[in-house]
């Protein structure tokens, strides 16, 4: 079982990809308006109107869909300064903007671009942050645009941004009566979707590694769930789990070198951990009754699942040291697919009862709220900065994705065109930021 | 709790089944004397354009290598795969009972509705000791997928833990789950995700 030999099946497995490249473009569209956020103007950048993907626009939308901007309509603007000399500040008052991002992209020959951005206090009147990025290709543009953003995010809100990050995804399409499975990373704002993976089996419950070099899945491609991991530069692939009975629900531990998984090899749903890298298995949970969907505490030192040993589906805590267990859910009948935010502080479940909406629980206060109000709603998972949680719900009849912030008052549809989309999960930071983006 | 009430009504309605089942059952499960009408005992499978191409392992040839007569995936196979998709299934003409078992919302017991399914699937395998079963578990779309997964193969694993008390050798059953992955109806609304929520048993 060298390395050769599941090289030789990933390959025969990736070639159907590169020959039909994904051609589903998410699209994103508003579904609530912000109460709290705050107004910005970001304007067009001197230059952009050459590109396809006006970096602007790219930041104006990641901003919106945090929820914690609003970024002023286009046709407001009373003018369109580039550099810091062109802002007439008097024509900025009665919009009551606090803040202003200008900026520029010019061509610097062989197809390469310098971007510049400055951040402005309007009020102030002064640049609070200058950035400029040089040799960039155009694919690479809206990467920086994310960089932009998370710039901004930061330095506005203090909090780091998360929109130069990706996300995995599984799409569902129906062509005469077959079924076609795709696992596809995008951009966290569904641009530039790539698939990492087809079948015509189902492929399930993507979890990134915390470097975010691998995804763990399952699928059903040997028609029966098992559990794979793969690296996303495709040199990498393997079958990890493949018992008797379900194999299924992969999380990565904190520090990586673990999963923890669910196992039916013994008659029963129970949750495993496996090291990484022996292979070794080790069964931590063992009542009768269905034991699923681990999601590590961010210290490593716990893990919450989902049983039904009482009889419907609850979140439990299982501390790895001690073996203790404790309940965490308490509201209603049906709390299941437990995710924990990156600080430890609050828990997103799939509640049932009245629909399924996305609940959100505070692991201090253990106070508990429903902040989805969409329709089947199912695989919350949070952004790397905790601010957002994507989850996968069911609109119009088919499976979409949607973003919500965790007080629910703002939320996004992220949309592939002629498929189904389901089975999202948000990736970590990314290590390195694009390409040669830095000067 | 849950267990507990549902080993109750497992024994309960497998020793009734015990009392109602004629003397045809076959408790070595093995063709001998010992058996009424050795075969098909009364149940009559539908294998015209049953098709076992591409089975490995499978064909009967003469001593000159070419294929003779129709060959049985299974017989002297027992480790074949009983999810490997180019297994046929084998219809059974007449059936008393279509052979699919549905739950309610959130459950993996069998009533006595279904008990009777079961018990009846068990008789044929039992009158027919070269048949297998996969047992295939479902649910509908709601709630968590992974969970889905688990409940699935709780549904399956219910249907054969009843063939098992029944008389059917554990190793003649394959429990899988499916998940809410193959719904038989594509709405969204209760009539659909009732007829979702089975077990689908397929003999092989």
């Amino acid at each position: 079982m060298g390395f050769r030999h599941f090289l030789a099946f990933s390959l025969t497995v990736f070639m159907s990809l590169v020959m039909t490249p994904s051609q589903a473009a998410l699209t994103i569209e508003i579904s609530e308006g912000f109460d709290n956020a705050l107004p910005i103007a970001v304007v067009p950048f001197q230059g952009q109107g050459a590109i396809s993907q006006p970096v602007s626009e790219v930041i104006g939308a990641d901003l919106k869909r945090s929820g914690r901007f609003k970024p002023l309509d286009l046709r407001q603007m009373p003018s369109q300064p580039s550099e810091l000399s062109e802002i007439a500040y008097d024509q900025w008052r009665t919009f009551n903007i606090d803040n202003m991002v200008i900026g520029k992209v010019i061509p610097t020959g062989n197809g390469l671009y310098q971007v510049e951005m400055r951040l402005v206090n309007v009020l102030r009147k002064e640049q609070v942050m200058g950035k400029r990025w040089n040799n960039i290709p155009e694919s690479s543009l809206r990467q920086v645009a994310h960089q932009i953003s998370d710039a901004i995010y930061e330095e506005l809100t203090g909090v780091r941004g998360a929109f130069n990050t990706q996300i995995a995804y599984v799409t569902l399409e129906r062509r005469a009566g077959k079924r076609f499975y795709t696992l596809e990373v995008a951009d966290a704002d569904g641009y530039n979707p790539q698939p990492i993976l087809r079948s015509n089996q189902p492929i399930m419950s993507p979890s990134w590694s915390p470097d975010g070099s691998k995804l763990a899945y399952v699928s059903f491609e040997e028609n029966r769930s098992q559990v794979y991991i793969q690296s996303l530069d495709g040199s990498f692939r393997q079958k990890v789990a493949g018992f008797r009975g379900i194999n299924s629900s992969p999380t990565w531990s904190p520090d990586g070198k673990k999963l923890a998984l669910t196992l039916s090899k013994n008659g029963n749903p129970d949750i495993y951990i496996m090291d990484v890298f022996t292979r070794d298995l080790q069964q931590v949970t063992f009542d009768r009754a269905i034991e699923t969907e681990a999601a590590w505490a961010p210290d490593g030192r716990s893990i919450y699942f989902n049983s039904d040993r009482r009889g419907q589906p609850q979140v439990f805590q299982l501390f790895l040291d001690s073996k203790q267990e404790q309940r965490v859910t308490f509201e209603g009948k049906y709390n299941s697919n437990p995710e924990i935010s990156p600080d430890g502080r609050h828990m997103a479940v799939v509640h049932g009862g009245n629909g399924y909406h996305i609940g959100l629980m505070d692991l201090q206060s253990k106070r508990f709220k429903v902040i989805t109000k969409t329709y089947l709603d199912e695989s919350p998972s949070f952004s790397p900065n905790g601010e957002l949680i994507l989850y996968a719900m069911n609109k119009g009849g088919r499976g979409q994705l949607a973003v919500v912030t965790l007080d629910g008052k703002s939320s996004q549809t992220l949309q592939v065109k002629n498929a189904e989309v389901r089975e999202s999960a948000w990736g970590p930071y990314l290590k390195s930021s694009a390409s040669n983006a830095n000067p | 709790m849950k267990t507990f009430s549902k080993l109750a009504l497992l024994a309960l309605s497998a020793s009734l089944v015990a009392c109602s089942t004629p003397p045809q059952r076959d408790v070595d499960q093995a063709l001998d004397g010992q058996d009424s009408a050795p075969g098909l005992n009364g149940y009559r499978f539908n294998e015209q354009g049953v098709q076992v191409e591409g089975m490995p392992g499978v064909q009967i040839i003469s001593a000159d290598g070419t294929p003779i007569g129709t060959v049985d995936p299974l017989s002297g196979m027992q480790d074949v795969d009983l999810l490997d998709p180019r297994l046929p299934t084998f219809e059974l003409e007449n059936a008393k009972f279509q052979p699919v078992i549905y739950f309610a919302y959130d459950q993996f017991d069998l009533d006595a509705e279904s008990m009777q399914i079961v018990s009846y699937y068990a008789e044929v395998l039992i009158a027919n000791p070269k048949r297998r079963a996969l047992l295939r578990g479902h649910t509908d779309e709601r709630g968590s997928t992974e969970y889905n997964l688990a409940l699935g193969e709780k549904r399956a694993a219910a249907v054969k833990k009843a063939m098992i008390l029944i008389g059917v050798a554990p190793e003649r059953l394959e429990a899988v789950s499916m998940g809410e992955e193959y719904p038989t109806e594509l709405g969204a609304n209760d009539a659909a995700w009732a007829k979702n929520r089975r077990v689908q048993i397929e003999l092989k």
